[in-house]
């Protein structure tokens, strides 16, 4: 027996505030996985690359933050809208054993290799892919929920 | 032909058609362009908020427009 009714959460009685949760979620994972891109773009030798990696980790990094803090509060919003579903989903269980792996990926590995003036171009490269792979797939895991 | 004529024969399309039946196509291609909105927003944030003044003041705006241009899509400033 659920002691949890979805029915009585207010996001699933209007119209407007699932759509606005949506569109915070959507625009701020943007901000945080866009962020990481630059500095993953930068490690492969594709963008800003007058500037360091560490120098843009740095730029990037208060945004990166915010950008996680805010998607992923949004996220836990719009997962009390049918938790079960979610729970029972392929998708989201890949998608949030995925997220902690990429965020301790990111703030542990990914910052060490970025930050050291020493790290072989091999080991940039690889960090750099790994990162990418992983918030790409986040997305993706989180487009195939909606369809699976 | 009217907008909504014109985009009743778009979907209609064989191709379109199968698109939107699909079980994975229509899936692969809305992730992909939310995986580009982000990769294009994140270079476009960072340029604005240069612009703004609030990241990467060490470095002329012109630079960071110029280097984030192929990713972002921004014009290369022609002054």
């Amino acid at each position: 027996m659920l002691a949890y009714d979805p029915a009585t959460n207010p996001l699933n009685n209007n119209e407007w505030s699932f759509p606005l949760a949506e569109c915070v979620h959507i625009a701020t994972f943007a901000m945080s996985v866009g962020t990481i891109a630059i500095v993953d773009f930068r490690l492969l030798g594709i963008e800003l690359r007058k500037q360091t990696a560490a120098q843009l980790l740095r730029a990037t990094s208060l945004w990166t933050l915010a950008g996680l803090i805010i998607t992923i509060s949004a996220g836990m919003v719009i997962m009390t809208t049918d938790p079960v579903a979610y729970y029972l989903n392929w998708s989201f269980r890949y998608k949030m054993i995925a997220l902690v792996v990429a965020i301790v990926f990111n703030y542990t590995i990914h910052r060490k290799v970025v930050m050291s003036d020493t790290s072989s171009r091999a080991s940039r490269t690889l960090v750099a892919l790994i990162s990418l792979t992983l918030w790409i797939s986040i997305v993706f895991s989180g487009l195939f929920y909606a369809f699976t | 032909m009217s907008f909504t004529a014109f985009f009743q024969a778009v979907r209609d399309t064989q191709f379109f058609t199968a698109v939107r039946e699909s079980m994975l196509v229509y899936p692969i291609v809305m992730s992909l362009h939310l995986t580009c909105i982000a990769i294009f927003g994140g270079m476009i944030l960072m340029t604005d908020l240069r612009l703004l003044g609030w990241a990467m003041t060490s470095v002329p705006i012109a630079e960071v427009i110029k280097q984030s241009a192929s990713l972002s899509g921004s014009a290369s400033p022609s002054w």
